[in-house]
């Protein structure tokens, strides 16, 4: 090598290596990731030296406070759709600026089946305490727009093969089981099942709960002729709406997407309360309802409805069609559903067994000693596994 | 801490180089030493006692051993006992009693020993010294300072290459720094940083989907597809972890000896082993195979001495019986190489020994990753297409995402890039020194680190695949 070659390596090397030094010494470091929605690793003490993480931490420490990370993630992501691939990180995206997740894994069935044990223990409980139990399973963007995915995908099946798993341990003759998975794909084309999700999103989106809740309603059997055509669908006119994929992704995809509300052309007044544990205490719509409205970038929970605002959040409705109450064990999918279940009942109670570890009550003790007349499992069927293992911690 | 690492790139480098190149001479060493000191403390803080006492211990039995004393031999033999008895405490300990255990139905219960980073390469570096120092081909290292240099020398502390004493001795007190050896010292590290973070990691991630899966759920096609990038993987990994070691040895003005040599091109097994981890070979072929009396012997005692070789090889990689079938799987076939089949060979074309050797190879690679003898069994099951099917969709997910990997792993495991420079040479001699070409170097250089950057701030997948050995 000629001294001429020599100083064109090794110089700029030296200035790249020793500015990006430079810079992650001065840079000031960061509290959150908001594209990665989570805390970053802050510089490590001196009992971590003690405890022997010192090195592990101080080399997350530099990672996450890196110069220029997340503008170098976003350009390694740019330039893999630029060259053609359709997947970053665990993401396809996909025409029309869909974004679908990697299908889930299969479940072995031995799992699945202590998953409904859990189920049809609590369903005991519930039928102990006079109610009616009924199993949701919620249909997951992954398996209703299959469809979208490049045929290559593997493990498309997945999920009903674990909808189908746990259908089968469930115990029918004590809990009336709803299926809207099978209902979504018999009553909607895959082009009018699009119209039901977020493209950006993990979650069904207003359209898509609202069709959700009247074949529940239907099924439930409580009520007859319900009048279907009083309810409209309205948008949120300000703000943007930020998927939850959009959002791990660094909202790498440019996609405006409306926010749907389905409610009655009269809305009620409904009256929220939170039990603390040992009271209720009552609180305004706006702090559990649409929290986000007014922010510029709105996610799903910020939209509907947060979980950890489901602990446990009651919806009273004087003018309810219905004189039941009824208790919701829930996910992030029933969000939208929200204000439905409190126009037929006159009592919702929304739980989240993410959320209730701060109540002094596990999950057997709140379906003992609530009033409802009828208890519902809601869990979309690609999360009801994390779900109930988290009902099963929390016992 | 390893290479491929943002603390490494921006903190521990540029820190080192400047104290190292700010430093006078005599104390450049120093600055050297405590560096890699730190060095292999950040993964290891309780072991770099045992690696400081191993030193202090050596220094002085190869004091003992130099002198023209009665006690010599024995200095020697109670040297190579200690250093093997390091290794086989730290190493083999669980393995040899967990063997006892199921061979005579006994319930001998030890703790776990953890294993040391690099205790393999380290050990031999330092039994390399106490034969060198014995046999008279090099002089006793008066200096601790350098004797701990040359074990700790954090280039090749954790995977290797191995140095032998012989090799670096003399650099040790007197190497040569110039900005042309630097630089070929930043292109050769930015190369090896490329093969690990561009092209092992991403087949990682096709060999572990392929190897975690069961084995009963994969396709014929798949597992092939499977084994390759693992062969690939491990190719790319361990030959990029030397060219960041030779790389940064030149920056610190040292000079190692190759460690790879495009194996995959060879076209038999013993060819294979002629390019594959050049240096452990050779500390095999010197400390071992010729003491034995190499090929100096009947051919009895010939093909036993190669299985000692051999099994001796495949244990160094791993406490578990997997590498020691996997070292035998070698040794028999260079042993048949060497009585016939060498012949046989040599009258196929080259192209039907070429295949022969990727199947043996690749085979042999199987029982490297397989986690048991079991597993191995049924990966060999799958690769027959025994009780499964031909293919699957997960063939084709790994091929649309990660085709493009493969394909340019594959050429880039022959010497096509030293090829195309030799035809340019060829027809213009100066036109690879020429002032535009020297920019486009630098320029590609330069975008081909960002590129590695970029890759490992967005990677979860970056471990050394030799660091377990």
């Amino acid at each position: 090598m000629n001294n001429y070659k020599a100083k064109w390596i090794t110089i700029p090397f030296i200035i790249i290596i020793m500015t990006m030094s430079f810079m992650n010494i001065i840079s000031k470091d960061k509290e959150v990731s908001a594209s990665e929605n989570r805390t970053l690793q802050q510089k490590p003490t001196i009992e971590d030296i003690k405890d022997g993480s010192f090195t592990d931490k101080f080399e997350e420490y530099f990672s996450d406070q890196f110069t220029f990370r997340e503008e170098l993630f976003k350009m390694y992501a740019k330039t893999k759709l630029a060259l053609g691939f359709d997947k970053v990180k665990s993401y396809f995206i996909l025409d029309n600026n869909w974004i679908m997740p990697t299908p889930s894994d299969e479940i072995p069935d031995a799992e699945v089946e202590n998953l409904a044990e859990e189920i049809n223990r609590l369903a005991k409980i519930g039928l102990e305490t006079n109610k009616e139990i009924y199993y949701v399973s919620t249909p997951h963007k992954d398996g209703m727009l299959s469809h979208l995915y490049p045929q290559y995908t593997d493990g498309l099946d997945n999920y009903l093969n674990n909808r189908d798993k746990l259908k089968k341990h469930i115990d029918t003759e004590t809990i009336k089981y709803i299926d809207l998975n099978e209902y979504f794909l018999k009553a909607f084309t895959e082009e009018e099942r699009e119209d039901l999700y977020f493209k950006t999103d993990h979650h069904w989106n207003g359209i898509g709960a609202f069709e959700g809740f009247k074949y529940i309603i239907n099924n439930m059997n409580i009520l007859e002729n319900i009048p279907w055509n009083r309810y409209i669908t309205t948008t949120l006119d300000k703000g943007s709406f930020l998927g939850s994929y959009n959002m791990n992704l660094n909202k790498l995809v440019n996609e405006s997407e409306e926010i749907p509300y389905v409610h009655t052309k009269d809305k009620s007044d409904y009256e929220y309360f939170k039990f603390d544990g040992k009271k209720d205490v009552k609180v305004k719509e706006e702090d559990v309802i649409a929290t986000e409205r007014d922010k510029e970038d709105i996610l799903y929970g910020g939209a509907y409805m947060f979980g950890k605002d489901c602990s446990i959040l009651k919806i009273r409705n004087k003018k309810s069609i219905s004189d039941k109450k009824i208790i919701i064990f829930r996910d992030s999918y029933q969000a939208p559903t929200s204000w439905l279940f409190a126009d037929v009942f006159a009592e919702v109670q929304l739980v989240d067994p993410r959320h209730i570890d701060n109540l002094g009550m596990n999950v057997d003790d709140i379906m003992r000693e609530s009033d409802a007349d009828i208890a519902m499992f809601m869990y979309n069927n690609s999360a009801f596994k994390m779900m109930i293992e988290e009902m099963k911690e929390q016992r | 801490m390893i290479f491929s690492n943002l603390v490494f790139l921006f903190l521990f480098l540029p820190a080192l180089l400047i104290l190292y190149y700010i430093s006078k001479d005599k104390f450049k060493n120093y600055v050297l030493l405590l560096f890699s000191l730190i060095f292999y403390a950040w993964g290891e803080p309780k072991y770099v006692f045992l690696m400081i006492a191993s030193i202090v211990i050596n220094y002085i039995l190869g004091i003992k051993i130099s002198h023209n004393s009665k006690a010599r031999k024995l200095w020697f033999a109670f040297s190579i006992i200690f250093n093997l008895g390091i290794l086989i405490i730290f190493k083999y300990t669980n393995f040899i009693i967990d063997t006892i255990n199921s061979a005579i139905g006994v319930s001998i219960n030890i703790p776990q020993i953890a294993l040391p980073l690099g205790i393999s390469f380290f050990t031999f570096q330092m039994v390399s010294y106490i034969i060198d120092v014995y046999r008279r081909d090099t002089e006793v290292q008066e200096s601790i300072v350098n004797l701990a240099l040359y074990i700790s020398l954090f280039p090749q502390l954790i995977a290797g290459p191995i140095v032998r004493y012989q090799t670096v001795d003399k650099q040790i007190n007197n190497r040569e720094h110039s900005m042309n050896k630097f630089a070929v010292g930043v292109n050769r590290f930015i190369v090896g940083l490329a093969k690990k973070v561009i092209f092992a990691n991403q087949l990682g991630l096709i060999a572990d989907g392929v190897f975690n899966a069961q084995v009963l759920e994969l396709s014929t096609l798949e597992a092939w597809l499977g084994l390759i990038c693992y062969s690939l993987q491990i190719y790319f990994d361990f030959s990029g972890y030397s060219d960041m070691a030779i790389g940064l040895g030149k920056m610190f003005g040292f000079d190692f000896l190759e460690n790879f040599n495009y194996p995959y091109i060879s076209q038999s097994v013993s060819e294979f082993w002629r390019r594959w981890h050049i240096s452990l070979g050779s500390w095999f072929r010197d400390y071992v195979y010729i003491p034995l009396g190499g090929n100096r012997v009947n051919q009895i005692r010939h093909c036993v001495n190669l299985l000692i070789v051999w099994s001796l090889t495949g244990i160094w990689h791993g406490a578990n019986w997997n590498f020691l079938i996997w070292g035998l799987y070698y040794g028999i076939f260079i042993i048949i190489e060497k009585l016939f089949l060498g012949e046989l060979l040599n009258k196929l074309p080259r192209m039907l020994r070429h295949i022969y050797l990727l199947l043996i190879v690749t085979i042999g690679m199987v029982f490297f990753r397989a986690e048991s003898i079991s597993q191995a069994k049924g990966f060999i099951q799958a690769l027959m297409g025994i009780n499964t099917i031909l293919y699957n969709n997960s063939i084709l997910e790994y091929m649309h995402d990660l085709g493009y990997v493969v394909v340019l792993s594959i050429l880039f495991a022959t010497p096509i890039i030293p090829k195309i420079k030799s035809i340019i040479e060829t027809k213009n001699e100066r036109i690879l020194e020429s002032n535009q070409v020297c920019c486009l170097h630098s320029v590609g250089l330069m975008s081909l680190m960002l590129v590695e950057v970029v890759m490992i701030i967005n990677s979860t997948y970056n471990p050394f695949l030799y660091f377990r050995f």
